[in-house]
Parts: C-alpha cells; sequence; structure tokens
C-alpha cells in the first residue's frame, strides 16, 4: 500500500483530452497514485466523442467541454480560469502517465532552479517501457523538432542530468502559472509543436525551461503518431504550420528573408518527397502550410506579439537552439541508413529462403539461427555464379571490343562524346542536323542520357555495358523471372543462359542492333511484372500495372514495335479474363489495368509519339542506324533463332533449344502453361511473319527498308525456352512416378533427348559465343569525315561537311553532317526528316550541270566543304572539279576527294522552325514518368494496412 | 499467373470439363507449332527489299558555252544551230541573229575568243566554225576538263600552241602534259597554270616544252573548265612561205580502239624528208602516245570502202609508256576517203598527220555518238563527210542546210562493216549535220583554195545525263 499523498496547494494539474478513452483510466490512476498530489484537478475536452468526458469526471476532476474545434492553447486557456490560485500548472495529455514521484521530483527541481519557469519530466516510451522519447527538445533550423536522442535509444541514465533546454513537452510540464498567464500558448500551433514556441518565448523573457530527468512520465504521443481517432483533417499540415511559425516568429529579424526562402524551398523539397513515397496529402500539406504560414503580415503580427514578452535579445537563446550542421548530419545518417538497407535487401534477396526459414526454426539450434555473413551466402547462391560466370566469359568473348576506340559497326552508330548530346537531341526543339529539323529525338535517348549522367557523363559504357555485358544483365533477368514460374533452380538457370544467348546467337549483338540488345535485357522484367496482372490483391495487381507499364514504355523507347505485341497479349489477357470470370473482370479495377498498360506507355514516350505520328513507319523499326538494312533471312534460320546476317551462330546450334522447347509438350502436368508459352511464340512468329514482308519509306532514309524483326524473334524463342524450362523443373521427379504403359515408357527417352538437346546447345552455343561471335561490332575511331574537317565542325556548327557517294549507276547520295558524323540518336531525327528540296536540287545541279550560284546556295546551308569517299564517281569528281566556287581540298586517303568552298559558310538557309510545344510534351513526359515510377513503388505497411 | 507448383496432386478425379481440356490441350500445342512453323517459313520466304531507284535522269542544261579560239589574225566565225534548237545565242552580252537550222557568220578579231552562250532550246544544238591563220578551220568547242591531241610539234619549225579560254565565272586550274619519243617532256611553266575568269592564255610548246618529234598533249583541269585550241604552225626549213598553221583537232582519250578519220592527202601531195621537221619527216604517219606505266603493242589497219585492210608493212608497233611513236603510212594514204583503225593492248591516245608543200592535214580521232553531230561550213570550198563503221554495218542520216536554214538535202548514207565511206555535201551547204546512233566515227573534210581541214563532228547535246541524287540514309 503507497505511503499517503502529500498535498501541494500551489500546483494544479490541467488535463486536455480528445478522444482518449483508451490511456485515461491508465493516466488517471497515475495521477492518483502521485506522491505529490495536485491541489487542483481541472481538465478541458476538446470534443472527445467517446467516453473520455465521463471517465475524468468520474475521477473527480473539473471538466470542461470544448469544440473539437478548439485549440491546445484555448483548452489550456480553459483550464487556467478554474486552477483557483495555484502558483504552478502541471500540464498533462490524455496519453501520458507520470510515475508516482514525477510531480515531486518536478516540484524539488523548481525550488533548485528559482529561475525555471517551465520544467518537464523524462518521457518514456508507454506503458513502462525504457526507451526515451524526448529529455528536452529544441529546434533547428529547418522546422524539425530534435530531441538529440538515438531512435529507439535505451534510458541507461546518460540523460539524467538537469539542464537548461529550449522547451519541454506540455505532456508533464510543470509552468509557473504567471508565466503562462504572460506568455501564453499560440492559438495558431497545435499541441504538436506549441511547447518549442513556448519555451523560447520563455526563454527570451529571461526565463528557463529545465528538463527534470528523475521525473518519468510515458507518453503514447498519440497525436504525433495519429493512433488518436480524431477528425481533425490536417494534423501534419497543423504541425508543419506551428513549426514554420515557431521559427518565423521567433527567430531573429535579421536574414528572415533568406530564412524565409530556405523554409520555402525546404518545402517544396518535403513536398517532393513526400509524392515520392505516394503520400499527396503530406505533400500537399508541406505546400499549404509554408503558403499560409510564409506571409509577411502574419509573420509580423506574430513577431509583434512576441516583443511584448521579450526581454533578452535572439542571440541569448542561439546556444539553446540546435546547431547548424544537424540537418547535414542527419542527412549523413539517411544515407548511411539507406545503405544499410540495401544491404540487408541484398542478404534477404541473395539468401531468400534461407534468411526467412532461418528465423523460424528452433532458436536453440544455433547453426540454423545463425544468418550467414553476406560473402558465404553470395557463394551459396546459384545467382551469384550465374552472374560472374557470364560476365567472365562476355569479356572473353568480346574481347576484342574491350577497349580503343568507340564501339560501332552494323547498325550501332558511335556515341556521342558528351552526354549532354544525347540530351539536347532528347529535348530540342529544333536540331541543326542536316538542312534543319524539328523532328523530336528518339525517346530512348531518355534512358540513355540517365544511364550515362549515372556513368559520370561516360557514354561509351552505357553501350559497352548494354553489349559486352548484355549476356549476364539478361541472364540475371531471365532467371528472376523463371524463378517465379518454377520452383527449382536447375531448369531457370539453364533457361536464363539460353535466353541470355539468344540475342547474340541471333546476330543481333554483332550486328549492333541496339534495340533488340536493350530489349533482351528488358523483356524479362516486363515479364515478371506482368505475373501479376492478375493477382486478387487490388494493391498487388496495381503495382503490377505501373511496373508493367514502366517496364513496357521503356522497351518500347527501344523497340516501338513492341507495342504491338504487347497489345496483342493484353487483349488476349482481357478475353481469357472475361471469359473464365466475367463478373470480377466487368470491375474497372480489373480490366483498367491492362488498359493502363497499352496505353500509358505512349504517354511515357509522348514526344516521339506525337513527333512520329506523321512518319507511322518510325513505329515499325527499332533502335538503331537505318542505313545498315535488315538481313534476309531463310526459314531454317528462322525457325532455329538466327536472324539472318553477319555475327550469327551457326543454325544448328539453335536446334537444341527448340527441340526442348518443341518436345516440353510431352509433359502432361505442365501442358497448359506450356500451350501458352506456344501461344506467346505464334505471336510472336506472326509478327516475324509481317515484319519481314514490309516495305518501308523514310523520308530521311535512301530508298525502301525492311524492318528488322529479331525481337520478335527473340520472343518467339524466349517462348520455347520457357516451355523447356517449365517442362524441365522437376523433371526426374516426375519421371521416378512414370508408369508401364507404352506411352509412360516413352517419357524416358523423350526426356532424355530433350535435356541433352537443350544442353547441348546452350554449351555449344556459349563455346561459339567464348571463342568470338564475330560482326560488324567493332572498335575505332570513328569514320566517314576527315577530322579536321570534323573538327572543325565541331567549333562551328556552320563548318558542315556534305558527303556524298554513288555515281551513275545507282544514283548519287548525299547528308549533310555537322559535328562530323551521325551518333547514337542523331539517325533518329535524321530519319523522320524530309529532306529539303532546295539542298537536294542545289546538290543534284552541281553534279550535273553546275552553275555559279550553286557554291554560295551550298554556303547558305553551312557547308564549308563536300568530301566525297572512295570510290569517286568521275561524275561527282568532274563536276565539283569544274563548278564555279570549289577548290580541293585535302582528303586523309589519296582515293578520297575533298573540296573546300570559297564563299563563307552561313546558316541562313537553314530550317531553324522550332516545334514550340515540345517543352509541353516533354515536361508531360517527364512527369508522366516520376508518377509511374512512383506507383510503381512498395506501397507502405501503414497505406496498406488501412 | 500465380506461382508455379509442378507437382501433381495425386488421385483427384477431374471434372469432366477439364478432363475434356486436358484433351484437348495435345491438339493446341501441335496447332500452335504447325502455325509457327508456317510463319516463319513465310518470313523466310519474303523477297529482298527493292533496290533504291537510282541511275541517272536526263535534265535539260541551263546553258550551253562553245568557244571559238583566238586567231593571230582577224577572221570570221559560222555560228549555226540545229533546226529543232529554238533559243537564243549571244556573245558578249549581244544577241547572235541566228535562226534554227541557219548559220551565220561573224568577225572575229585578231587575238579574241569568241564565246557564245546559248540559251533554253539553243543549248541543244548551237555549233561554230571558225578560221585558224591564213589556211586552217577550227571547230569551235564548249569548255570542259580534259584534252588530249596528238601530233603536237615543240620545235621552232614545227611548234604548236595551245589557245586556253576560260569562259566560267570562277577561275581555272590546269596542268599541261607533253610527251614526246623520247618520254614526258618536261615543262615546269604548263604546271598550275591559272586562268582567271573570262582569260584567255596563249602556251607556246616551242618555248615551255621544247622537243623534237611528234608530240603528244594532254590538258588536264583541276579546277572550273576551259575550252582548249591547238594550232599547229609549221616552218618548212626550204619554203619561201611563211608556212602553214592548222587546227590539230582535239582527241579521243585514251582507248584501246583509236579510229582516226580524215587521213587527208594535202595539196600538192605528201612531203617527206629532211626538208621537213623532225616530227614530220616521216610524211604522212599516225602519232601514238600511250600514256600507261607500261608498253603497249598496237595493230594498225586501214579501213577504207571494202572493210579493214593491212598495208604492207603496216602490221604491228610497240609504244613504250609515256612516250610517242610515229608510224609512217607511206603510200598506204590514197585520197579516197580512208580511215585508220588502231587495236592495242593497253589505251592509246592517236592522230594522224600530213605535211605538205602548202598544207598540214590532221585527222580526226573521235568516238562514236548518239543523235546529231554537226559542222558549220565556210562559206566557200567543198565539203564531205567521212564515216567510218565502228563494227558492224551502220546507217547515218545525212542532212544539209544553207544559211538560212533551208533544209538541201536528206539522205541515209550506209556504212559497211568496219568500213569507211565518204558524201559529198552539197555545194550550197552552210551546214551538215549527221544523225547516227552510234555505230560510227566520222569527220568532214572541207577543201578550199588555202588547203585542206578536217573537221569533227561534234555532238551536240540533246540533254543532259546526270546521276538521280537523294539525300542518304
Amino acid at each position: 500500500m503507497s505511503a499517503p499523498a502529500r498535498e501541494t496547494p500551489r500546483v494544479a494539474a490541467l488535463l486536455v483530452s480528445h478522444n482518449g478513452q483508451r490511456w485515461l483510466p491508465d493516466v488517471l490512476a497515475a495521477i492518483e497514485r502521485s506522491t505529490a498530489r495536485p491541489a487542483a484537478l481541472v481538465a478541458t475536452d476538446t470534443g472527445s466523442r467517446d467516453d473520455s468526458v465521463q471517465l475524468v469526471r468520474e475521477a473527480g476532476w473539473d471538466v470542461e467541454r470544448l469544440g473539437a474545434d478548439a485549440s491546445y492553447a484555448e483548452a489550456v486557456s480553459s483550464g487556467l480560469a478554474r486552477a483557483g490560485d495555484s502558483e504552478w500548472i502541471w500540464l498533462l495529455h490524455d496519453d501520458c502517465a507520470p510515475e508516482p514521484d514525477a510531480l515531486e521530483h518536478l516540484l524539488a527541481a523548481a525550488e533548485e532552479w528559482p529561475e525555471a519557469a517551465a520544467l518537464g519530466p523524462k518521457l518514456r516510451e508507454w506503458p513502462s517501457l525504457r526507451r526515451l522519447l524526448e529529455v528536452g527538445v529544441t529546434i533547428s533550423g529547418t522546422g524539425r523538432r530534435e530531441t538529440g536522442l538515438e531512435r529507439g535509444e535505451y534510458d541507461q541514465g546518460q540523460h539524467d542530468d538537469h539542464r537548461a533546454v529550449l522547451a519541454v513537452n506540455t505532456a508533464g510540464m510543470l509552468v509557473r502559472r504567471e508565466v503562462l498567464t504572460e506568455i501564453g500558448l499560440d492559438p495558431q500551433i497545435p499541441v504538436i509543436g506549441t511547447d518549442l514556441d513556448f519555451g523560447w518565448r520563455v526563454a527570451r523573457a529571461g526565463h528557463a525551461s529545465v528538463v527534470v530527468p528523475e521525473a518519468v512520465v510515458f507518453h503514447v504521443e498519440a497525436s504525433e503518431r495519429a493512433v488518436r481517432d480524431t477528425r481533425r483533417s490536417h494534423p501534419h499540415r497543423e504541425a508543419r504550420a506551428g513549426a514554420i511559425r515557431t521559427l518565423m516568429a521567433n527567430g531573429p529579424g535579421r536574414g528572415l528573408p533568406l530564412k524565409a526562402l530556405l523554409l520555402a524551398v525546404g518545402s517544396l523539397l518535403r513536398a517532393v518527397g513526400f509524392l515520392l513515397v505516394r503520400s499527396p496529402r503530406e505533400s500537399w500539406d508541406e505546400v499549404v502550410a509554408a503558403a499560409g504560414e510564409l506571409r509577411p503580415g502574419r509573420v509580423r503580427a506574430a513577431r509583434r506579439e512576441r516583443e511584448r514578452t521579450a526581454r533578452l535579445p535572439h542571440t541569448d537563446v542561439v546556444p539553446l537552439l540546435a546547431p547548424r550542421w544537424l540537418p547535414l548530419r542527419h542527412l549523413l545518417d539517411s544515407v548511411g541508413g539507406f545503405g544499410t538497407a540495401l544491404v540487408d535487401i541484398a542478404r534477404e534477396v541473395v539468401a531468400g529462403r534461407e534468411v526467412r526459414t532461418a528465423h523460424t526454426v528452433d532458436l536453440e539450434d544455433e547453426g540454423a539461427a545463425t544468418e550467414p555473413g553476406l560473402l558465404g551466402l553470395l557463394v551459396r547462391n546459384p545467382r551469384f555464379w550465374l552472374v560472374l560466370g557470364s560476365v567472365v566469359l562476355a569479356v572473353v568473348a568480346w574481347r576484342a571490343v574491350l577497349a580503343g576506340g568507340y564501339l560501332q559497326g552494323g547498325a550501332l552508330l558511335p556515341v556521342p562524346d558528351r552526354v549532354g548530346h544525347w540530351w539536347s537531341t532528347w529535348s530540342a526543339s529544333t536540331h541543326l542536323l542536316g538542312a534543319g529539323t524539328a523532328a523530336p529525338g528518339p525517346s530512348y535517348l531518355l534512358p540513355l542520357a540517365l544511364a550515362g549522367t549515372v556513368l559520370l557523363g561516360q557514354t561509351g559504357w552505357v553501350v559497352w555495358l548494354l553489349f559486352v555485358l548484355g549476356v549476364p544483365l539478361a541472364a540475371l533477368s531471365a532467371l528472376r523471372f523463371l524463378r517465379r514460374i518454377v520452383p527449382g533452380r536447375v531448369a531457370p538457370l539453364w533457361g536464363a543462359v539460353a535466353y541470355a544467348l539468344l540475342p547474340v546467337a541471333a546476330g543481333a549483338t554483332g550486328q549492333g542492333r541496339l534495340g533488340t540488345v536493350a530489349a533482351a535485357v528488358l523483356l524479362p522484367w516486363v515479364a515478371t511484372s506482368a505475373l501479376r496482372l492478375t493477382a486478387p490483391d487490388d494493391d498487388r495487381r496495381w503495382r503490377a500495372v505501373w511496373r508493367t507499364t514502366l517496364g513496357l514504355g521503356l522497351l518500347v523507347a527501344f523497340v516501338p514495335p513492341a507495342w504491338f505485341l504487347a497489345v496483342l497479349l493484353l487483349g488476349g489477357l482481357l478475353v481469357a479474363g472475361l471469359t473464365r470470370d466475367r463478373a470480377r473482370w466487368r470491375g474497372h479495377r480489373w480490366w483498367g489495368g491492362p488498359v493502363v498498360v497499352a496505353v500509358v506507355p505512349l504517354v511515357l514516350v509522348l514526344p516521339w509519339f506525337l513527333g512520329t505520328l506523321g512518319t507511322p513507319a518510325a513505329w515499325l523499326l527499332e533502335a538503331g542506324w537505318t542505313g545498315y538494312p535488315a538481313p534476309d533471312a531463310d526459314t531454317l534460320g528462322l525457325l532455329l533463332g538466327r536472324a539472318g546476317g553477319a555475327g550469327a551462330a551457326p543454325v544448328w546450334l539453335g536446334a537444341g533449344t527448340v527441340v526442348a522447347g518443341v518436345l516440353a509438350g510431352f509433359r502432361a502436368d505442365t501442358r497448359p502453361r506450356v500451350v501458352a508459352a506456344w501461344g506467346v511464340a505464334l505471336l510472336g512468329a506472326v509478327l516475324v511473319a509481317v515484319w519481314s514482308h514490309l516495305s518501308l519509306a523514310l523520308p530521311g532514309v535512301d530508298g525502301d527498308l525492311r524492318p528488322y524483326a529479331g525481337f520478335f524473334l527473340l520472343v518467339v524463342h524466349a517462348a520455347l525456352v520457357v516451355a523447356a524450362v517449365l517442362a524441365g523443373d522437376g523433371l526426374r521427379a516426375r519421371l521416378g512416378t512414370t508408369g508401364k504403359g507404352p506411352v509412360e515408357l516413352l517419357r524416358l527417352p523423350v526426356a532424355a533427348v530433350g535435356v541433352a538437346a537443350a544442353l547441348v546447345g546452350i554449351v555449344g552455343t556459349a563455346a561459339w559465343w567464348v571463342a568470338g561471335p564475330g560482326g560488324p561490332l567493332e572498335r575505332g575511331p570513328v569514320e566517314g569525315v576527315p577530322s579536321y574537317m570534323t573538327q572543325l565542325a565541331q567549333a562551328d556548327p556552320a563548318s558542315g561537311v556534305l558527303v556524298l557517294e554513288g555515281g551513275r549507276r545507282d544514283g548519287v547520295t548525299y547528308r549533310l553532317l555537322r559535328e562530323g558524323p551521325l551518333r547514337v540518336g542523331d539517325d533518329g531525327v535524321v530519319a523522320v526528316t524530309e529532306p529539303d528540296p532546295r539542298l537536294t536540287g542545289v546538290v543534284s545541279q552541281l553534279v550535273g550541270d553546275p552553275q555559279p550560284e550553286n557554291a554560295r546556295t551550298l554556303a547558305s546551308y553551312g557547308v564549308a566543304y563536300v568530301y566525297a569517299p572512295s570510290p569517286v564517281s568521275p561524275a561527282v569528281s568532274g563536276s565539283f572539279d569544274a563548278a564555279t566556287g570549289f577548290s580541293r581540298a585535302s582528303s586523309p586517303r589519296p582515293v578520297d576527294a575533298a573540296w573546300r568552298l570559297q564563299d563563307e559558310p552561313t546558316l541562313s538557309a537553314v530550317d531553324d522552325s522550332r516545334a514550340w510545344w515540345r517543352p509541353v510534351l516533354l515536361a508531360l513526359q517527364v512527369l508522366a514518368v516520376v508518377a509511374v515510377i512512383v506507383l510503381a513503388t512498395p506501397t507502405r505497411a501503414s497505406r496498406r494496412t488501412r | 499467373m500465380t506461382r508455379a507448383g509442378g507437382r501433381r496432386r495425386a488421385d483427384v478425379p477431374e471434372p469432366v470439363e477439364t478432363a475434356r481440356r486436358s484433351r484437348m490441350l495435345p491438339v493446341a500445342l501441335v496447332v500452335l507449332v504447325l502455325v509457327v512453323g508456317v510463319a516463319l517459313w513465310l518470313a523466310g520466304r519474303a523477297g529482298p527489299v527493292a533496290s533504291p531507284r537510282g541511275g541517272e535522269s536526263v535534265v535539260e542544261p541551263d546553258q550551253q558555252q562553245v568557244v571559238c579560239p583566238a586567231g593571230q589574225r582577224a577572221g570570221t566565225s559560222r555560228v549555226g544551230l540545229l533546226p529543232d534548237a529554238d533559243g537564243d545565242v549571244t556573245e558578249g552580252g549581244e544577241t547572235v541573229d541566228v535562226r534554227p537550222g541557219g548559220v551565220v557568220s561573224r568577225d572575229v578579231p585578231a587575238d579574241q575568243p569568241e564565246v557564245l552562250t546559248a540559251t533554253g532550246g539553243a543549248t541543244r544544238g548551237l555549233f561554230a566554225t571558225t578560221e585558224v591563220g591564213s589556211s586552217g578551220l577550227a571547230g569551235c568547242v564548249s569548255p570542259r576538263a580534259s584534252w588530249w591531241y596528238a601530233g603536237a610539234g615543240g620545235s621552232p619549225s614545227h611548234s604548236s600552241v595551245l589557245r586556253l579560254t576560260n569562259p566560267g565565272t570562277g577561275p581555272a586550274v590546269l596542268d599541261v602534259d607533253v610527251w614526246g619519243p623520247d618520254g614526258e617532256v618536261p615543262g615546269p611553266q604548263l604546271r598550275g597554270v591559272s586562268l582567271k575568269p573570262g582569260e584567255s592564255r596563249t602556251l607556246r610548246l616551242a618555248d615551255l616544252a621544247p622537243s623534237p618529234g611528234s608530240l603528244a598533249v594532254h590538258v588536264d583541269v583541276s579546277r572550273g573548265l576551259v575550252s582548249s585550241n591547238l594550232v599547229d604552225t609549221v616552218v618548212p626549213l626550204t619554203a619561201r612561205s611563211a608556212g602553214t598553221e592548222e587546227d590539230v583537232p582535239v582527241a579521243r582519250g585514251p582507248s584501246r580502239r583509236v579510229t582516226v578519220n580524215g587521213l587527208g592527202v594535202p595539196e600538192g601531195g605528201v612531203l617527206a624528208g629532211d626538208r621537213l621537221p623532225a616530227s614530220l619527216q616521216e610524211g604522212a604517219s599516225v602519232v601514238l602516245l600511250n600514256p600507261g606505266e607500261g608498253p603497249v603493242t598496237a595493230r594498225l589497219r586501214l579501213s577504207g570502202s571494202d572493210g579493214l585492210s593491212q598495208p604492207e608493212g603496216l602490221s604491228q608497233t610497240t609504244v613504250p609508256p609515256q612516250s610517242t611513236v610515229t608510224v609512217p603510212l607511206g603510200s598506204a594514204v590514197k585520197s579516197r576517203a580512208q580511215a585508220l583503225v588502231v587495236d592495242a593492248d593497253g589505251p592509246l591516245v592517236g592522230g594522224y598527220q600530213s605535211p605538205g608543200a602548202r598544207d598540214l592535214v590532221h585527222g580526226v580521232s573521235g568516238a562514236g555518238w548518239e543523235g546529231p553531230a554537226a559542222v558549220a561550213l565556210p562559206g566557200s570550198g567543198s565539203a564531205r563527210v567521212e564515216l567510218t563503221a565502228r563494227g558492224g554495218a551502220a546507217a547515218v542520216t545525212l542532212s544539209s542546210y544553207d544559211t538560212r536554214g533551208q533544209r538541201l538535202e536528206r539522205r541515209s548514207v550506209r556504212v559497211g562493216a568496219r568500213s569507211t565511206v565518204s558524201a559529198d555535201v552539197p555545194a550550197k551547204a552552210a551546214s551538215v549535220v549527221v544523225d547516227s546512233d552510234g555505230g560510227v566515227t566520222g569527220a568532214v573534210q572541207v577543201r578550199r583554195d588555202a588547203g585542206t581541214s578536217l573537221l569533227r563532228l561534234v555532238p551536240l547535246l540533246e540533254a543532259l545525263r546526270v546521276p538521280d541524287v537523294r539525300p542518304g540514309g
């Protein structure tokens, strides 16, 4: 039985409640047990809808009810009026329970600190835990509430010194009544944060706020943690507004505009951050709070009010504020925390079930409960060996192109020297390419530019990663997908390697087919996301929708024809869904997903999509130089995964995968899914057939061209790989259950043939690859135009070079180059640009019947040189030798021909028309990309549980 | 798709619908495999994409220039137009009043080249002839980048003078290469010759590239276009006359077959012997140039009315690299129409020269042409057209017109295979037009009191064949 409490006639306990029924019984009981009993017990309720009022009244308190919109300051004022003649006011919340001796310690400290106007307890975690919450608080320059404690710090007496602080929490604060009356709480600031403002004003009034650690109060922090049932609509907004008001109203006047600007910028950054974590309400709260508080009139009024009670200069308060470097430390802590989180994620990814399983076994079994180290996890993970092995093999296979010059050849143009070239080509409203054009930059330049920027501006590393490390990247991507569809390990490993080698074996990599190579890496990622498009959980399904949309958008950027395949597949999904479960799929939350996946990728490539509406043929071509034609492929080659042309593996090496894919149909239990895989293969094959018969014309490309069907061929054979994996997973166990019938007896030899074919195919293809795949892909200097012409052109865009090729037999083609030969991305702009008829006319006349004014006209297009690489047609050389205004210039080889124009080149004839709407489209594109990324990120647990 | 579980639960009875679906799956799989195969087979049967359009187009030139070389003395030029060439002809800004089909005479001052500019329809039919010296005639030519001559002289007694004119609006730069019996003749001042727009220059080989023997000359224009005429001046060592001047017709560029028309006999017969300059001492002779790096063997034959013949003593000759050889034809050359046919195992340039007492005849080494070729005839003398079939029998249409453009005759002339025929031109004819389909080479021989001249039949520009130009990818 506790000792009887002493009467403390000088203290009135003032409790403010708001829907605190959950905690009030404990709170009231704790106050009742207090060794120092308050003289008055007054309570103010702010619109509780539960039994808070009844509980407090039954405990003998004098309760007044205010409306739910009453502020904490108003509630305290109401209590003050009923507190009698108490000298001290003990402020309490309905979710804080003091230890029995808390008030006693506070009063003792008050006698020890006569200058103290406010004394605060040590706040610990409810209901009786040892984790520290606050031992006095201060505020940083960004408005953040600083406790000076580590997250989850345990109370071990390390903060048990009495000390003056800027403020103490109103939960358990013992404050002199006269000070509280004189200074008062700001009614504009909610309960979260009003303590800081009050403490600041107390300090400026010449008083002290002292923390008394031996007085302990346990606090739920119901308002801060939003666990209180409240109808207050914008608690976050109010808290943020309060923090901004505290800083602006109490800080020194010097530098106030700068502080306002920093707070505005900070609020904006916080708003963006909230958007990125899909908290649009909090994001809007940040904006509204800043806009509401950073108004000069409001700030002036608040500062006038504070000057009324201020007696000390601002500098006297500075030692109580948080150090200026504290926000930087928080940033470093966040980075460190992020890194730790990444390592943890990596551990979990690498360990997979192993770690999770370890947590479920008997904890007394130390061996099982011990988590292996990261290195150990890596070594035991087949994914690690897949990556390591494929990287080593890739380096060996592409040893000829590892270093030295630009990676180029076939359909791959050299990369620009600066990543800024990609940025500007993607974003520019007009391009100084050729005779000038307002055509859009290809949409794949955005991811390339982003990757190049991340890689410190090294554009060469981007294509190097794609081409040289394309196999490991594709293998990793494919393994992730295959592990999702089969439980085993061996079959997915085989499938990942077989899939990753497909573009190499088809010749796409050796021919520099940027689109197919990038698609090989992206396709499994898109497929993995698409697996959950039919997930029953709404949240998961829509996360999958957005992830698939993002992946498809990236895929379409590199291979626009992929959109057609996606639409067909999504259409099939819709039909299947409506057929099997009409009631469910008629809901927009179900059919809307495939529609979003089909439509939104077009928004993700909006500038290019709208800019090529007049050139629909551009949608049938993948990324890569159109000047390198699609090779003719024969039937056998296509059947065995060869798209034709140089750099392809021997045809027979593709038989293994095909045989395995066909024999996959023999296994009955996996047959439904094997059929689905073959269905995808069918779609891909149909599109291969269609694409192989197309003949396209692009305005900026000479002659008709056939689009490269490598991507669809990749889809066909990828589907066969999937079929083989589906049937091959668990095959040994399946064969163990084989019966004795004639069909059953066939399974073993069929399986043996399938496995053998699969292994021979993959080993043979890998061996061929490592030996050096060949093809036009190479490393070397950028050729095509003499280097001195390129250097001059880079320094002066008016020093363009007109390159002429051909002769009487096939006609003469011309290209007007600025900054040297075309680079990755430039070709996409040039291909959709209508040629300038006047320029074509001038060149025609020069080649046929040169006139004196031709040179001047050519110079007005910014042409300084004319260059004809070998073999030089006599028609060209004779004409330019004879033409007025040209003189011979030096060429790198004697068999080439070059002329310099005598007229000073200008850009007067260049088309400088701008697509003024492009910045708008680019902004929409960026917003769409950010929005899709945000929507694709995992949902926070708190939001998911609402 | 949900996470896979590949293992079948045992002993669970399948519903009927599921059983039916299971039976259809193998069929569906077979169908899918077959259709995939058919689709890829169809893809493999796609033919190649049509090759890009290309080649040449025929365009009308905007203007055509014809330059009549300057003479040491004033003379007369004869300017003509084809009957269907309806356009304007100007010279120095002044209109030349020539009607389609007609010929006008114009006085040409000394040392002043005449630059005729045709526009409109006249670009397709302007031709002209001018007097050279006291006895010669020269065809007026359009500027171009390369000129070959065989049978020039670089000695005081046989000196050739190169008259170059740059009629364009930009500067022209050229080199003149000269070869003789002993190889290339050095001529430093003949390299990098620069002509301003409108400038004319006279280069005397005897001064700039002195060499005995018969020479060959190549004017190689590296910048711009020039017109060129080579005028031969021969001063017989023992003659009392001032000498003869004759235009050396431009020769066809190096080729393995050379046909030289107009093996004319000078007035008073062919001379030979020591009285003549060294380059002409062989008398009527053919001059062959080998501009290549290795020796070339040439077979020489004469083409007459009966076809090709091999004159005695005239079979094969070897031409050393970068050198000329002079092959005497001796008595093989008769007064009747003949042509020299040279077949070689390497490219050669050929010419014919036949000195006389008062005259020097140079043959015309030309190529076949398609369409009309025309010559403006002088106001006096007689003319005949000499044609040689390049291969099989050929036929041409011969038309002649008076100064007013009235057609005097039009007839078809047949030339036997590898044969040479001549066709006289009516006395009143001011111009002769020969329409050919490419099967003949030819020249017009004009005999006047002053001497015999051979004029090249100039193929008239029907239109320009220019390569198609298009933007490249």
